[in-house]
C-alpha cells in the first residue's frame, strides 16, 4: 500500500517532458488501495465527526427555519419595498454558480484533454450536485406556499387551464436548474458505475455488497460495456458543455431582460459563466484542500492539481475583473444618467463597502496566483480559495441589492437590511452542502478510480500514443 | 495502428519549407492582386454619387475582416504557450505567421486615421465637429470619442500586437535554432499577462472601429462578439492554409488527420461561441426593448436588412452547426475545406452586417464591385505584407520540446 | 443485450440465482463442490484467464480471435485503447440514439410552448408575441439536453445489457480483480468452440480458471417481494388520503395551519368596513366618474332610444330619469307617482290604462345590431337559459316556476303575460329591450346579468317567436311546408 513518502514536485515541468500527474510510484491497485480506503475504513478521522455533527446540527437549524418560514410567510426574510430580490436571490446565484465547477471539470476539460481532472473530477462533480441542491431550496422555500411550487412545471392534468409563462427567464430558469441538476447527477452517477463496481468487489458485508452491487448494475468491466460507456461519456461530455454554459447565462438573464439600471447589460450572459467557474473552482479548493489531507490523497490530488486549479481561478477571476471595466466603461460611454448612476451608487454609494469588498476579493486576490509560491502553498491557496467564495457572494449581493435599492424614483430608494432567518438560513444552507459533501466522502468513491487507472498513471507497457513520454 | 502514421520528423528537411519557398508568381501574384483590387474598387467608387463613402466603409470591413483572423492568431498563440499545448506544435507556426500580418496591415489604416484626423463624417460621423453639435448625446462622449485619443489609443493598440507577434515568432524561430526548453518557459510567461492586455486592446479595437460607428449605440460584449468571428475565422483560415499546404505538397507528414480534426473542433466550437454570443446580445437587448438600444438592430431588421440578418443566423450558425458536427466531415479534407471557405465568407458577411447598416439605415444592402475590390485588395497586400515580415520562417517549429507530443498525437 | 436475452435460451438447463448483488464466492463455490442434494450439477458458464498488463490482454485477445473465438470478452478496471481492434467490436449505434433524442427533445419544446402558450392559454406579457421565437430557445435547449443526455445514459446501460445482477463470472473471487488491478479475458460457454477453450488459454501462459452456473434457487430472495409490498403499501397511502378527503364532508371547519395566510387582515367584498360612514368594504362609483370603457354612449344599443330624435344627450339623460324612476317603483304605477291612483292595484276599469310615461319616449324599433342567423341561435340559447323558466319555452307565460307558482296559489304571484297579445307584439324592440334591462312589475331586471349584445338576441328570438303565431305558409320555406301537419291547404 502506497503511502504519502514522496515529496516529488510535480509542479516543475520540463518543456517536452510531462510531469506525473500521480505521485508515489502507484500502481494499478495502489490506486484502487488508496481511494477505497477512505470508504472501507471502519472509522472515519475524527474531523470527519466533528464537520459532520456541526453539519447535522445547521441542517436541523435549517429545517426548523423552513418550516418557520412556510408558517409564517417569506416576512420573516428582509425582503421588503424596494428590495423584494434579497438574499435568497442572492445565495440561490451563489449556490447555483458554486455548482459550475463539477461539470466544467468532468465535462469541458475532458473536451480539451486535460488529464489532471481524474483526480478532482468525482468530488467536483459531487460538489456541483449538492451546491445545486441548496441553490434549488431557495426559489423553492420562496414562493412562500411551497405544496404549489409544481406550477413552475407545465405539469398535467391541468385543473386550472393555466400553463406556464415561457417567455418569462424565470421559467427558463427553472427549466436550466432543474436539467442541470439532473443532468449532472446522471453524469455522476454514470461515472461512477466503474468504482462502485470495484466498492461492490472488495466489499466484505453483506448490506455493502447488495447497495454497491445494486448501484453497479453488474458492471464487470467488459470491453464492449467499455466501448459504448466511453462513447457515452463523450457525448455527455459535448452536451454538459453547453448546457453548463447555458444555465449561467440563463441565471443573468433574470437579471438582464430587465430595464434596471446595472442589471440591463448585454456583458451579463459571459460574465456570468466566469463567475460561476470562478466561484465554483474557489469551492473545489476549499474542499480539496482539506480533503487530501484528511483522506490520505496527496499523492492522487497533487500539488500540481491544485496549481492547476489556481490558474483557473485566475484566469476566470480576470475575466470576472474585464466584464467589471466594460460595465463600467459602458455605463459612461452610454450616455444614460441612470446606467452611470447605478454604477457610481455601487463603488461610493451606501454599499461600498460590499461593492470593495466584492473587487478585492475577486479580482485583486486571484492576482496573488500569479506567484509559483502562492499556487504552490496549499493552505495558502486555501485561504484566498476563502477570499474567492466571500467575494462572489458579495458580487451577487452588489448587484441584486444595490440595483433594487436605488432605481429610478428617488422617493422610493430604500437601504436594504437582513433579518436572523436569512442569515441562519444561509447558514443552514453550508451544513446542508457540507453534509452531504461529508457523507459522500464517507461512502462513494471520492475519487475517480478508473479514469486515473487509465489516463494518469504512466502505463509502461501500454505504451500508449498519448503517454508522450514513452517516445 | 496508431505508430503507424507517427511520421519521422527531420528538421533540416522542415526548414527548407517556407513562405519564400514558394515560387516567384506565387509570391508576386500577392502584391499584384492586392493593389490591383484595391485600384478596382477605388475606380469603381468614381462611378456612382455616393461611392467614396461607400468605399471608406467597406475599406474598413475589408481591414477588420483581416485583423479579426490576425488577433485570432495570435490569441491562438498565446493560448497555446499558457496552456502547455503538445498537440498543436506543428500548426503553431502557421498561426504564428499569421499574427504578424497585423504588421503590414497597420499601416493601411492611415486612410482611415486621417478621415477621422480631417473632421470628415465619413467613416466615424463623431470625427466631425459640426455633427457634434447638433448631437449633445454623443458630444457627451468626446472625452473618449475625440480623434486624438482615439489616434494615440490605435497607436499603443498595434504596437502591442505587433511587438507580441514579432516576440512569439522571434522567440519561436530562436528554438528553431537551438531547442532550447527555457524558451517555451519564457514564451509561456510572456503569454499569460499579455493575454489580459490583449482581451483589453482588442474589446478596444472593436468599439473604436465598429461599435463607434453608430456612436449613440452601445454594448458591453461587443469586444467578445467580435473576437469570437475572429477567431472562428483564424480557425477557418489555418485549416484551409493546412489543407491547401498539404494539396500542394508541403508540410507532408506533420499535420495529420488527427490536427484537423482537432482544428475543426476548434472551428465547431467557435461558431457555437459566435452563435453564444450573438444570441446574448440579442436577446438581452430584443427582451428589455429600451429604445437606444434597439434602434441598432431595427436599422438590421428593416429595408431589407432583415435578410442579411437571416443569412447570417443560417449560414453563420444553424448550416456550420449541422455541417461540422460529425467527426466524419471533421476528417473529411474535401468537406473541413468547404466548410472553411463557407465560414470565411459568412465572417466576412459578418462584419458587412455591423458596419454597412450605419450607413445604409434606410436603403437596404448595397453590395457591388467596390466590396469585392476591397476585399481583394486588403487580402492581396496582407499576405502579401506577411510574406514580406515572416516569409523566412519555416512552417513548423523545427526543435520545440513537445515537437514529438504533436507529432505522435491522436484524438480519443 | 443480446448476451443476455440469449442466456436464457442457452443448452445449460440450469436455473441461475436470480438476484447475485456482488460476490459470494464461498457460497458458490462450496455448492459446487460438495454437490447439493436438491440443485442440480453445475454446468461451465465461462472460463477466464487474468493479466497484469492492458498490452497482454491485448495480444491476448487478438490470438482469442485469430484462434476462432466468437463470444469472448476482455475485462478490465479501465478502458484499455485498441481492445476494440483485438475483439473486433463494431462502433456502437448510441450516438444514433442521442441523436435522435435531441430532435425529439427540441420538437417537443417548442410545440409544447407554441401550443401552451400561443393556443391553450394566450397570456400577453410586456409586449412579446404569444409565440416568439428568441424566447424559446431557452426552453428549447434545456429539453434538448435533457432529452439526448437521459437518452444516451439509459441507452449505454441497456444495450450494455445492464443492469444484469446475476453473473456466473462475479462468482470467482479470482475474477472480481478485474474492476481493480487486473486484466482478464473471458471465454463463454455458449461459445461453440468452447471445448477448447482451457486449453488455448493455457496456451497463452495463464492459469485458467472455470466459473459454473449457479445451481441456487431461482426464486427471489423474501426480503424482495416483502419490501416490494410495504413501499407499495407506503406509496398508496397519500392517494387514499386524498381520495377520502375529496369525497368526505365535514361540519366541523377545517384545520389552519397558516394562520396570518388563512386570516389576512385585509376587507372583502360585501364586509362591514368601520372606515366609511356607510359601513361598505366595497365601495360605489364616485358620482360624475365612468369607469374605464364603460362609457355606453350609444343610446340605441345599451338602451334602445333613438338617440338623433331630441339629440343624444337629451335622450340619454331622459332614460336615465326613467331607469332611476322606475327602480323602485312598480310599473303599474305612473312614473310621476303624485298623479297615481294610491292604491296601486289594477287598472280603473272605466278610463282604460293610465298613460305610461315610456309610451312617449323614442324607443327604436329597428335592431341596432347586425341580424343574423348567428344571433337568432344565440338568442335561443340564452332564452332558453335565462326567460323560459318563466315565460315558457314558446313565450306563452307558462314557464315551470309560473306553473308552479299558480298550483302553490298563494296570490303573490304574477303571471308573465304572453308576448302573442298585441299590447306586446305592437311594443317597439327599444321598449322591449328597457323592459329586460330594468324589468316590469314582478321581472326583476336582468340587464346586470345579460350582456346587451345578448338582451339584443333574446329580443331577435323573441320576435321569431311572436311571428310564428302569426304567419302565412308563404313565411315557411318550401322545402319543409309538407313537414307542418295543420298548414290550411
Amino acid at each position: 500500500m502506497a503511502t504519502i513518502t514522496t515529496s516529488i514536485d510535480n509542479t516543475q515541468e520540463t518543456p517536452g517532458h510531462r510531469a506525473p500527474l500521480v505521485i508515489g510510484h502507484h500502481t494499478y491497485g495502489s490506486i484502487t488501495e488508496t481511494v477505497c480506503r477512505v470508504a472501507e475504513a471502519p472509522h472515519p478521522p475524527r474531523a470527519w465527526y466533528i464537520a459532520f455533527a456541526i453539519s447535522v446540527l445547521l441542517v436541523l437549524m435549517l429545517g426548523g427555519l423552513i418550516t418557520h418560514l412556510l408558517l409564517t410567510g417569506v416576512g420573516v426574510w428582509g425582503n421588503n419595498s424596494p428590495v423584494f430580490w434579497g438574499w435568497p436571490i442572492v445565495n440561490f446565484v451563489f449556490w447555483v454558480g458554486i455548482g459550475h465547477a463539477g461539470t466544467l471539470i468532468s465535462a469541458i476539460l475532458f473536451l480539451f484533454r486535460q488529464n489532471w481532472r481524474t483526480s478532482i473530477n468525482r468530488a467536483a462533480e459531487a460538489m456541483t450536485i449538492f451546491a445545486v441542491v441548496c441553490a434549488g431550496m431557495y426559489p423553492g422555500i420562496h414562493v412562500g406556499r411551497i405544496w404549489l411550487a409544481w406550477w413552475l412545471f407545465p405539469l398535467g392534468p391541468n385543473q386550472n387551464a393555466l400553463w406556464p409563462q415561457f417567455r418569462s427567464p424565470l421559467l427558463w430558469d427553472v427549466f436550466a436548474v432543474s436539467t442541470y441538476a439532473s443532468v449532472s447527477a446522471v453524469f455522476w452517477y454514470m461515472g461512477m458505475i466503474p468504482d462502485l463496481a470495484t466498492f461492490r468487489d472488495r466489499a466484505t458485508n453483506k448490506i455493502k455488497k447488495f447497495a454497491y452491487g445494486a448501484l453497479s448494475l453488474g458492471w464487470t468491466g467488459s470491453a464492449r460495456n467499455w466501448h459504448r460507456y466511453e462513447r457515452a461519456y463523450l457525448i455527455l461530455a459535448a452536451l454538459a458543455t453547453p448546457l453548463v454554459l447555458s444555465v449561467h447565462t440563463i441565471v443573468s438573464f433574470d437579471f438582464a431582460v430587465s430595464q434596471l439600471p446595472g442589471w440591463h447589460t448585454t456583458i451579463f450572459p459571459p460574465y456570468f459563466v466566469a463567475g460561476a467557474v470562478f466561484s465554483g473552482f474557489g469551492m473545489v479548493l476549499t474542499l480539496m484542500v482539506p480533503a487530501r489531507e484528511l483522506f490520505g490523497l496527496k499523492d492522487l490530488i497533487t500539488l500540481r492539481h491544485l496549481e492547476n486549479m489556481c490558474k483557473v481561478i485566475i484566469a476566470t477571476g480576470t475575466i470576472v475583473g474585464y466584464a467589471y471595466a466594460m460595465e463600467f466603461f459602458i455605463a459612461w460611454y452610454s450616455g444614460s444618467r441612470y446606467e452611470g448612476f447605478a454604477f457610481i451608487n455601487r463603488a461610493f454609494g451606501p454599499y461600498w463597502w460590499a461593492y470593495w469588498t466584492m473587487v478585492t476579493c475577486n479580482v485583486i486576490s486571484p492576482q496573488l496566483f500569479w506567484f509559483k509560491k502562492m499556487r504552490t502553498s496549499p493552505w495558502l491557496m486555501f485561504i484566498v480559495s476563502i477570499f474567492v467564495n466571500i467575494g462572489m457572494w458579495f458580487e451577487r449581493f452588489v448587484i441584486t441589492i444595490t440595483s433594487l435599492s436605488r432605481d429610478f424614483l428617488p422617493s422610493s430608494w430604500g437601504y436594504f437590511i437582513p433579518t436572523w432567518v436569512d442569515i441562519a438560513m444561509f447558514v443552514g444552507s453550508f451544513g446542508l452542502f457540507f453534509m452531504l459533501f461529508l457523507l459522500f466522502c464517507r461512502y462513494l468513491p471520492i475519487v475517480a478510480m478508473a479514469e486515473v487507472r487509465g489516463v494518469a498513471l504512466p502505463q509502461p507497457t501500454d505504451g500508449h500514443a498519448e503517454h508522450p513520454a514513452s517516445h | 495502428m496508431h505508430h503507424a502514421d507517427a511520421p519521422t520528423f527531420d528538421p533540416e528537411v522542415a526548414s527548407r519549407e517556407t513562405l519564400n519557398s514558394f515560387s516567384d508568381f506565387a509570391r508576386s501574384i500577392t502584391w499584384k492582386v492586392g493593389l490591383t483590387g484595391l485600384a478596382v474598387a477605388f475606380l469603381a467608387s468614381l462611378l456612382s454619387k455616393n461611392g467614396q463613402v461607400h468605399l471608406a466603409y467597406s475599406y474598413l470591413i475589408a481591414l477588420a475582416y483581416v485583423v479579426s483572423i490576425s488577433l485570432g492568431a495570435l490569441f491562438f498563440v498565446a493560448v497555446q504557450h499558457v496552456t502547455r499545448a503538445g498537440w498543436s506544435v506543428t500548426v503553431r507556426r502557421l498561426a504564428e505567421i499569421l499574427a504578424m500580418g497585423l504588421i503590414p496591415v497597420a499601416p493601411l489604416f492611415l486612410p482611415l486615421v486621417l478621415l477621422v484626423l480631417m473632421g470628415s463624417t465619413t467613416p466615424f460621423v463623431w470625427a466631425n465637429a459640426k455633427f457634434l453639435a447638433e448631437h449633445p448625446l454623443i458630444q457627451a462622449k468626446t472625452p473618449y470619442l475625440n480623434s486624438i485619443f482615439f489616434v494615440i489609443r490605435n497607436v499603443i493598440y498595434f504596437a502591442f500586437w505587433a511587438w507580441l507577434a514579432r516576440r512569439f515568432l522571434t522567440l519561436s524561430r530562436r528554438q528553431d535554432v537551438t531547442g532550447d526548453p527555457a524558451i517555451s518557459n519564457q514564451l509561456e510567461a510572456t503569454a499569460a499577462p499579455s493575454l489580459l492586455v490583449f482581451a483589453l486592446t482588442l474589446t478596444f479595437f472593436a468599439f473604436d472601429w465598429l461599435m463607434s460607428l453608430q456612436p449613440e449605440w452601445f454594448s458591453t460584449i461587443f469586444g467578445v462578439y467580435y473576437f469570437a468571428g475572429g477567431v472562428m475565422a483564424f480557425f477557418a483560415t489555418v485549416s484551409l492554409v493546412v489543407i491547401q499546404f498539404q494539396a500542394s505538397g508541403r508540410m507532408q507528414g506533420l499535420v495529420t488527420v488527427e490536427h484537423r480534426h482537432d482544428l475543426g473542433k476548434f472551428l465547431f466550437g467557435f461558431v457555437c461561441f459566435w452563435a453564444y454570443m450573438a444570441i446574448s446580445q440579442y436577446l438581452l437587448i430584443w427582451y428589455a426593448n429600451i429604445p437606444e438600444e434597439t434602434e441598432w438592430f431595427s436599422i438590421r431588421q428593416n429595408n431589407g436588412w432583415e435578410y442579411v440578418s437571416l443569412l447570417l443566423i443560417f449560414g453563420h450558425f444553424v448550416l456550420p452547426f449541422l455541417g461540422l458536427m460529425s467527426r466524419h466531415v471533421k476528417r473529411n479534407v474535401g468537406l473541413l475545406r468547404f466548410w472553411t471557405v463557407w465560414l470565411l465568407v459568412m465572417h466576412w458577411v459578418d462584419l458587412y452586417w455591423l458596419v454597412m447598416p450605419a450607413l445604409y439605415r434606410e436603403t437596404g444592402p448595397n453590395f457591388g464591385v467596390v466590396d469585392i475590390g476591397c476585399m481583394v485588395g486588403v487580402i492581396g497586400l496582407w499576405l502579401a505584407g506577411i510574406q514580406r515580415v515572416a516569409g523566412d520562417a519555416p512552417l513548423v517549429p523545427l526543435r520545440d520540446p513537445r515537437m514529438h507530443e504533436s507529432l505522435a498525437f491522436h484524438n480519443i | 443485450m443480446s448476451e443476455h436475452s440469449t442466456s436464457h435460451t442457452s443448452s445449460t438447463p440450469e436455473p441461475r440465482a436470480a438476484a447475485v448483488f456482488g460476490a459470494s464466492p464461498a457460497r458458490v463455490g462450496h455448492h459446487s463442490r460438495d454437490g447439493h442434494a436438491v440443485a442440480p450439477a453445475p454446468q461451465p458458464a465461462a472460463v477466464f484467464a487474468a493479466f497484469h498488463t492492458p498490452a497482454e490482454l491485448i495480444a491476448a485477445a487478438r490470438k482469442t480471435r485469430e484462434a476462432g473465438y466468437a463470444n469472448f470478452d476482455a475485462h478490465s478496471p479501465f478502458p484499455v485503447h485498441g481492445i476494440d481492434d483485438a475483439i473486433g467490436i463494431r462502433p456502437t449505434r448510441l450516438p444514433f440514439f442521442t441523436l435522435v433524442a435531441a430532435c425529439v427533445g427540441f420538437v417537443t419544446a417548442l410545440a409544447m410552448q407554441w401550443w401552451m402558450n400561443g393556443v391553450a392559454y394566450p397570456f400577453l406579457i410586456s409586449g412579446k408575441p404569444l409565440i416568439s421565437i428568441p424566447a424559446s430557445w431557452p426552453v428549447a435547449f434545456e429539453l434538448t439536453v435533457l432529452f439526448s443526455a437521459f437518452t444516451t445514459v439509459i441507452a449505454m446501460i441497456l444495450l450494455n445489457g445492464l443492469p444484469r445482477f446475476s453473473n456466473p463470472l462475479l462468482s470467482d473471487e479470482k475474477f472480481l480483480r478485474s474492476t481493480s488491478d487486473q486484466f482478464v479475458l473471458s471465454i463463454d460457454a455458449r461459445d461453440p468452440k468452447f471445448g477448447g477453450a482451457l486449453d488455448h488459454l493455457r496456451g497463452l501462459g495463464t492459469v485458467p480458471e472455470t466459473v459454473y452456473t449457479d445451481p441456487g434457487s431461482k426464486a427471489l430472495p423474501k426480503i424482495i417481494p416483502l419490501a416490494g409490498l410495504i413501499i407499495v403499501s407506503a406509496m398508496m397511502i397519500p392517494p387514499v388520503l386524498i381520495a377520502k378527503a375529496r369525497v368526505s364532508t365535514k361540519s366541523v371547519p377545517r384545520w389552519h395551519f397558516i394562520w396570518d395566510m388563512d386570516f389576512q387582515p385585509k376587507f372583502k367584498a360585501q364586509r362591514e368596513n368601520l372606515l366609511f360612514t356607510d359601513l361598505r368594504a366595497m365601495r360605489p362609483q364616485e358620482p360624475g366618474t365612468v369607469a374605464r370603457g364603460e362609457l355606453e354612449a350609444d343610446d340605441a344599443f345599451y338602451r334602445g332610444l333613438k338617440s338623433d330624435d331630441n339629440g343624444a344627450v337629451e335622450a340619454a339623460q331622459v332614460s336615465r330619469q326613467v331607469v332611476a324612476q322606475a327602480q323602485p317603483a312598480d310599473a303599474t304605477q305612473p312614473a310621476d307617482g303624485a298623479a297615481a291612483p294610491a292604491d296601486g292595484a289594477a287598472a280603473p276599469a272605466d278610463g282604460g290604462p293610465p298613460p305610461d310615461p315610456l309610451d312617449k319616449l323614442p324607443w327604436v324599433t329597428e335592431f341596432p345590431v347586425a341580424v343574423t342567423g348567428q344571433l337568432m341561435k344565440r338568442g335561443q340559447e340564452r332564452y332558453d337559459i335565462y326567460c323560459s323558466t318563466c315565460h315558457g319555452l314558446a313565450g306563452d307565460g307558462d314557464g315551470l316556476i309560473t306553473q308552479r307558482a299558480m298550483e302553490l296559489e298563494q296570490g303573490t304571484w304574477i303571471r308573465p303575460v304572453t308576448y302573442h297579445s298585441d299590447a306586446i307584439r305592437n311594443q317597439p324592440v327599444g321598449r322591449l329591450f328597457n323592459t329586460i334591462t330594468n324589468g316590469v312589475r314582478k321581472m326583476p331586471p336582468m340587464g346586470d346579468v345579460i350582456p346587451p349584445e345578448d338582451r339584443w338576441a333574446i329580443l331577435l328570438y323573441m320576435r321569431a317567436l311572436q311571428r310564428s303565431r302569426n304567419a302565412t305558409p308563404a313565411d315557411v320555406p318550401t322545402d319543409v311546408l309538407p313537414q307542418l301537419k295543420d298548414v290550411p291547404q
